[in-house]
């Protein structure tokens, strides 16, 4: 939801605005006229932020830093030593682990800190387990470690101090090559020492102290910044030999192939309520995952800098300014410089801790960053079917007339959403008397059409010494507190409010417990949570956040916010699992995230708008998501500000319908929205879209159920699938879903066609609405009308859908499944299914997990999961054969043993076969034979 | 699960009771489904053996072999609902748990427990049928008697009109006279011309009286802040050229006592106290909002068309004198138009005083309740203008609306009052003080072409941030009361009123022929 101040204060006075004074409607109008876009003087560019402006002062040259070779310790585990700076005889902790599954971690912190600097708990979801380290070599100038098998190994250089990856001859990997290692250590403000990189100095003397500006005390526009711990930067940079394409570090309004950063701002992660974001820069957002994704034909590789801090990251690259022809060039005259890309990553506070993932495989890389923090929380199968919100639905009759709609106008959903407008005073955890009178009454109304609710919680808290959830959080001192020790207080909905501090496990225990059913009053097992403003969004703080200097126990929030949201999405997931006694998943959304979010529940891209481009970014703004490990992600449908003409919507609930998190939404100013608005034509359009969602399901559910178990993404870029591929690897316009689905969303106004590309080389791909077949390896134009957009299944696949689609995912339990056997010779495929909303598939095994297989003319089921078990009515209604020739007779042999004929139609123009009505429960064996 | 389906076609067959056919089709289709004999798709489209109808699978494109299950992505379902009303469903909704049909027809194989509720439902129906109807029958006599009522109005009116026009072209004959009898003036008879200026002064004590209740009603109305048709004495204070002592603090014990000792005066009182204050007042005091202009014509002039004519309008006077013949300057200042634009639009100083008849007090007054302010002052010439524009104005075929012109209907909720009146305007005003917000004014009936009368929009409100203008759509229903029933915001800033009036009321059918269609 959108969020403010100006829009705070109109929504405050939007009816009562003629009180006002003339003189203020015109500020009001000043004030509203500007905010058609974002307003970037209230957010910091690095240059603004003193430590940004700091440390990237600093220029590439020789590292001030050298090993302490005589200080190494090797044991089993981990290897040791220190690193000293030559300027200032700072010693810092180096620790450098083998972890299992390929990766690397590196540790610096300061040796002796004057007090402890901030490492980030809870997002690794355990202690990383570890391999054990061997010495290669070791002279004077540094050491080999073996990194186990495959050749790997790190050369740790002393002097000065830096890091090589290696496997075989191959480089991987360099950290601090260019010298940019940097660490500002504690002091006391009068007794500094300063780092000087750039001025070497004779061994044995020590920097005089040399206080900068903004080490002790920033102010960024009417907000002082106190530092009382001073500068506490760190930073460090990484060479990518062989790269061009480096990804992920979400989220911004970006391209998937992030830009280079020379000449402009770094890439920010800084959690922000941004009013309005603009596209394609590098600002931050709501979220922060600092993990960047690096790939070339070879290889892919990973860098996790677990920092919590606002955080900056630069990126370069040698070839970034060459043209084709400049390329061209280099090669025909032989010039062989390798592309190489450059990152570097500055913190503000906090200390290095750094997991480089070794690939070489994009899946392996994700499998490494799913070991450390975590898979995709499974979500209930109706939190991937259709959402219906908009700030706001004003009362429990209009949620009773939308709900009617979508049944009059034959339209599936299973969520409608409630936004702030729903509270009491926007006291959360309570409605709105006169409006949402009976609660349990409209949830009893959503339950018996098997649907469910999502009401906005969010993170801060009315002062009102009336509301139980503000006296509680205060007395037992659970509010963030402000620099003087006081419970910190800001602007947000409901006026003066406070913010708890997540921070503490005991904070979070007593929040989740606020879901219970008997303290959540009005609250039912259908009724679910949006975690809102959780970045946190503080309407009087500087850059619309909480002062850094604010208090979280021992920490400032200075270390700690990045990762604000992800404890409140992690608390209230928490206690929603604790209401049902741990047997029903939950489903929360929310707008900030951190490193390990997914584990969570679903992230969307904020508040954009009823913009074709913003409707073109969601493609990459999601796709980064899911390549660091947020697969649930999903952007307002329509658009949330302005309001889309029906073109725009038709195509963006077309694009939503295949994308992981399909949610309308729409600004509390906007014109009403909902899918039967638009004329019986647009109706149609968007019940086509939605129903296509719909009888897509068991594969989406299926994809999620994978996305928990490994941590590989649901949307995926080309690339991933395709990684010699260099055709793909900037390709945003298009995406995967899984292996099989290829989308390519219509995105541009009028469009007549498309031009996709269908990559693989010898592979083939069906139109999954004229089932015809094209070749891979090729672009394709593809005329487009407004009835769809262009999906095609990868020829050797096989997809479950239930064409009998019906008002509610849960309506739809029991039907019978379709299979779609894309052919190219072979086809595989999976199906999945459990009870769609609990833990049991997990604790009791409850669930069919069936491969599904065609090779030799027989399609068959077997079981991939032969401990679990489930009783199930779905059973196989038909089977469309898509690239088939025509048998002469068709056998179902099933597990009894009995063999029975089946009836079938051939459809020669398009080459595919319908197997009718073989009649299998899902959960058999079996397998039909053509002849 | 091949069991299940089988027992669906199983059960698909035979059903007790009803007369036999395939679950889920009615009567009306009953003979293309003939047991054990091929079936046709009713588009066409394909012929199967019998028993592949509701067996579960879709053979038909256009879903009519599978009238009872949910195989088929666009058939429907027949529920006969005995007691009630037969209807459809689509197909998607048999077997998925949830009861739709109220004889339970549609969950025969979903384990979901339903009840039969039709006859309970016909039995509701019927009886809100007969309070319909008894709603319709009353509303329709009264509908009657507004018709009655509106065209008795309208003959007034338009002859109201006709005297107007009479009376604008006897007082064009009267300056013709005049001008003769100026002619004759000119000529040196010193008693022609003595019988003349007594004469012409009478007409300017008239013209003066004229104007000066005029200048009361436009004073009691900019007076009248909140409009609430008293002026209070904090109303009062904003005009500080009021204070009796003069001394730059008007106080309210001071406007108290200039109201004659109270605390707020109503129209009458105000007349009393019009004259010790009228020296002193100063209109421009108050920053004004001001309408459009062609709302204001139909807010200012309301004569209620059943209103008995009122004294004032009684002793009309003679007032045929054309004052062009003497020179403005002649009018004493305290009576000028506030317009100085006025001096340049002689036309309508001079229609003002020839028509010459302001509305009395009482009657603007009540038009101007809650209005606008005029932009130009009131003045007779709105009598006329005013009722060509009402007589033009759509009050349905049988001028059945006509009674709700210039008449106004509140609605208080928890937060606000929401006023409708129709024709002009919609506004709400917040309960608990703050001022009122326009929610549209009086656009057109926009019901749908059958019945465009169902529905009026009032548009072009106040603006709204980042939105368009308030506008308001006001749904009509039979009642016998005129009443707002309710009024949502369905989206930010387009309001939505119920509104019941006798005027939609239609001749209730009779009641037997409403059930006649449930089937057996």
């Amino acid at each position: 939801t959108q969020r403010k101040l100006h829009t705070y204060n109109q929504t405050r006075r939007r009816r009562t605005e003629l009180q006002m004074a003339p003189v203020v409607m015109l500020w009001l109008a000043l004030c509203l006229s500007g905010t058609l876009a974002v307003d970037r003087g209230n957010f910091k560019t690095c240059d603004q932020s003193a430590f940004c402006k700091r440390q990237r002062a600093l220029q590439p040259g020789q590292s001030p830093y050298r090993a302490l070779l005589d200080t190494m310790e090797l044991t089993h585990t981990k290897l040791t030593l220190q690193l000293i700076n030559d300027n200032n005889k700072v010693r810092l902790l180096l620790e450098l682990y083998r972890l299992q599954g390929n990766m690397t971690r590196v540790k610096i912190n300061e040796l002796k800190p004057l007090k402890p600097r901030y490492e980030v708990p809870d997002v690794l979801v355990q202690q990383p387990l570890t391999e054990p380290l061997s010495l290669l070599s070791q002279d004077e100038n540094g050491v080999v470690l073996s990194l186990g098998g495959e050749a790997q190994r790190v050369i740790l250089s002393a002097r000065p101090f830096r890091l090589d990856i290696m496997e075989g001859h191959e480089l991987l990997m360099s950290l601090n090559s260019r010298g940019l290692l940097a660490f500002e250590h504690l002091r006391t403000l009068f007794s500094l020492f300063v780092i000087l990189p750039s001025q070497p100095k004779a061994d044995d003397k020590v920097e005089e102290e040399k206080d900068e500006e903004g080490m002790w005390e920033e102010t960024f526009k009417s907000h002082t910044d106190t530092k009382p711990n001073g500068p506490s930067a760190v930073s460090l940079d990484f060479s990518l030999p062989g790269v061009e394409h480096v990804y992920g570090i979400p989220e911004h309004a970006e391209t998937l192939k992030l830009k280079t950063t020379d000449g402009g701002d770094p890439y920010r992660l800084y959690n922000l309520d941004v009013f309005q974001y603009e596209l394609f820069n590098p600002m931050a957002l709501y979220g922060a995952v600092p993990v960047m994704l690096a790939h070339n034909a070879q290889r892919t590789t990973g860098i996790f800098w677990l920092n919590a801090a606002e955080t900056w990251v630069d990126i370069s690259s040698n070839t970034a300014g060459k043209t084709v022809f400049g390329k061209m060039l280099d090669y025909v005259q032989g010039s062989n410089e390798t592309p190489q890309t450059d990152v570097r990553w500055i913190s503000e506070s906090g200390i290095i801790d750094v997991f480089i993932m070794l690939g070489p495989t994009p899946y392996d890389v994700f499998s490494q960053y799913a070991s450390l923090t975590g898979t995709q929380a499974f979500p209930p199968l109706a939190g991937l079917a259709y959402h219906q919100c908009r700030w706001n639905y004003n009362d429990q009759e209009d949620v009773q007339a939308v709900d009617a709609g979508f049944d009059q106008h034959d339209i599936p959903y299973d969520f409608i959403w409630l936004d702030i407008e729903h509270t009491d005073g926007k006291r959360y955890f309570t409605w709105d008397p006169h409006k949402f009178a009976t609660p349990k009454d409209m949830l009893q109304g959503l339950l018996e059409k098997k649907r469910k609710m999502v009401a906005i919680v969010d993170p801060h808290i009315k002062i009102d010494s009336e509301y139980k959830i503000h006296t509680e959080i205060r007395s037992q001192g659970f509010y963030i507190k402000n620099k003087d020790g006081g419970d910190y207080e800001g602007w947000c909905w409901p006026g003066n409010a406070g913010y708890p501090d997540f921070t503490k496990p005991e904070m979070r225990a007593w929040w989740a417990s606020m879901f219970a059913y008997d303290q959540y009053e009005g609250s039912m097992e259908n009724l679910y949570t949006w975690n809102d403003m959780n970045e946190p969004s503080v309407f009087n703080g500087p850059e619309v956040t909480m002062h850094k200097d604010a208090v979280h126990g021992p920490w400032e929030h200075r270390d700690v916010h990045n990762l604000y949201g992800f404890y409140v999405q992690a608390a209230t997931a928490e206690g929603l699992i604790q209401r049902s006694g741990g047997v029903e998943r939950p489903f929360v959304l929310t707008r900030a995230f951190f490193a390990g979010s997914q584990r969570y529940g679903a992230v969307w891209t904020g508040d954009n708008a009823a913009e074709w481009d913003h409707l073109k970014i969601s493609i990459p703004m999601c796709l980064s998501l899911s390549l660091v490990g947020i697969s649930l992600c999903g952007a307002d449908v329509g658009g949330f500000f302005k309001t889309p003409n029906s073109e725009l919507l038709v195509r963006w609930y077309q694009t939503g319908a295949y994308q992981p998190f399909f949610r309308a939404h729409a600004h509390l100013d906007t014109p009403r929205r909902e899918p039967w608005l638009f004329g019986p034509d647009n109706t149609a359009l968007i019940r086509e879209a939605v129903r296509q969602r719909y009888a897509l399901l068991p594969y989406w559910y299926q994809l999620f159920y994978h996305a928990h178990r490994t941590g590989h993404p649901v949307m995926r870029p080309l690339w991933v699938e395709y990684p010699q591929d260099a055709a793909t690897f900037a390709m945003d316009d298009q995406f995967l879903l899984g292996r099989d689905l290829l989308v390519h969303p219509v995105t541009e106004e009028g469009a007549r066609g498309v031009t996709a590309y269908l990559p693989g080389k010898g592979e083939v791909w069906f139109d999954v609405h004229t089932f015809q077949k094209h070749n891979g390896a090729q672009d394709l134009y593809i005329p487009v009308t407004m009835s769809s957009i262009p999906v095609f299944q990868r020829g050797g696949s096989i997809i479950p859908r239930k064409l009998r689609v019906r008002r509610s995912s849960a309506c739809m339990e029991h039907d019978p499944y379709t299979l779609f056997v894309a052919l190219s010779q072979r086809a595989e495929g999976e199906l999945y299914l459990d009870d769609g909303h609990t833990f049991n598939f997990d604790t009791k095994g409850e669930f069919i997990h069936r491969k599904l297989s065609f090779s030799n003319n027989i399609l068959s089921s077997s079981n991939l999961a032969p401990a679990a078990h489930l009783s199930t009515m779905s059973w196989i209604e038909r089977i469309l054969i898509l690239g088939a020739s025509k048998p002469s007779k068709v056998t179902l042999k099933t597990a009894g043993g009995q063999d029975s004929q089946l009836e079938f139609e051939f459809d020669a123009s398009m080459s595919v076969l319908t197997i009718r009505k073989p009649g299998m429960n899902v959960g058999e064996d079996w397998s039909v034979v053509l002849k | 699960m091949a069991s299940s389906y089988l027992l669906v076609m199983f059960l698909g067959a035979v059903t007790a009771v009803e007369v036999l056919r395939p679950r889920g089709v009615p009567l009306s289709k009953r003979q293309f489904y003939e047991e054990n004999r091929p079936f046709t798709c009713l588009d066409g489209s394909g012929t199967i053996a019998f028993d592949r109808v509701n067996d579960d699978y879709c053979d038909c494109k256009d879903g009519s072999d599978e009238p009872g299950t949910a195989a088929c992505p666009n058939g429907s379902f027949h529920c006969t609902n005995a007691g009630f009303r037969p209807g459809f469903i689509p197909s998607s909704r048999i077997n998925d748990g949830i009861c739709d049909c109220c004889d339970t027809t549609d969950e025969y194989n979903s384990g979901a427990t339903c009840q039969n509720t039709c006859r309970e439902l016909g039995r509701k129906e019927k009886e809100s049928l007969q309070m319909l109807a008894e709603v319709a029958k009353e509303g329709f006599l009264l509908k009657q008697q507004l018709i009655h009522e509106a065209k008795r109005g309208l003959d007034e009116k338009q002859s109201k009109v006709t005297e107007l026009q009479l009376s604008k072209r006897a007082s064009e004959d009267a300056v013709e006279a005049l001008r003769l009898v100026k002619e004759a003036a000119e000529k040196p008879e010193k008693e022609a011309k003595d019988r003349h200026l007594k004469a012409w002064e009478e007409q300017q004590a008239v013209i003066r009286a004229e104007k000066d209740n005029t200048k009361m009603a436009e004073a009691f109305l900019r007076l009248d802040v909140d409009a609430d048709g008293l002026v209070s004495a904090v109303e009062l204070q904003a005009h500080t050229e009021l204070d009796p002592d003069a001394d730059g603090m008007f106080t309210e014990e001071e406007a108290q006592g200039v109201l004659g000792g109270v605390e707020t005066v109503d129209t009458a009182a105000f007349e009393t106290i019009w004259s010790s204050i009228k020296e002193k007042y100063l209109s421009e005091v108050t920053v004004w909002v001001f309408g459009p202009s062609e709302h204001w014509f139909i807010a200012t002039d309301v004569p209620a068309p059943v209103d008995p004519p009122t004294p004032e309008e009684t002793t009309e006077p003679a007032s045929d004198h054309d004052s062009e013949q003497y020179p403005d300057e002649e009018v004493p200042e305290e009576y000028e138009d506030e317009d100085p634009d006025d001096e340049d639009d002689e036309d309508q100083d001079e229609e003002d005083d020839k028509v010459g008849r302001p509305p009395p007090l009482s009657l603007l007054f009540s038009s101007f309740f809650f209005n606008p302010l005029p932009k130009v002052k009131p003045s007779g010439l709105y009598s006329q203008w005013g009722l060509e524009k009402e007589i033009s104005l759509d009050f349905g075929p049988s001028f059945e609306f006509a009674y709700l012109y210039g008449q106004c209907y509140d609605l208080t909720t928890s937060e606000y009052i929401y006023r409708l009146c129709p024709f002009n305007r919609v506004s709400q005003k917040p309960k608990f003080g703050g001022s009122e917000t326009n929610l549209g004014s009086w656009g057109s009936w926009s019901g749908s072409e059958e019945n465009v009368y169902s529905q009026k929009k009032y548009d072009h409100g106040t603006g709204c941030w980042q939105g368009p203008n308030r506008s308001t759509t006001v749904k009509l229903t039979c009642g016998k009361e005129t009443v707002v029933m309710s009024v949502s915001e369905p989206s930010r800033c387009e309001y939505l009123m119920e509104f019941t009036t006798p005027a939609v009321c239609q001749e209730p059918p009779s009641l037997d022929a409403n059930h006649d269609h449930t089937e057996l």
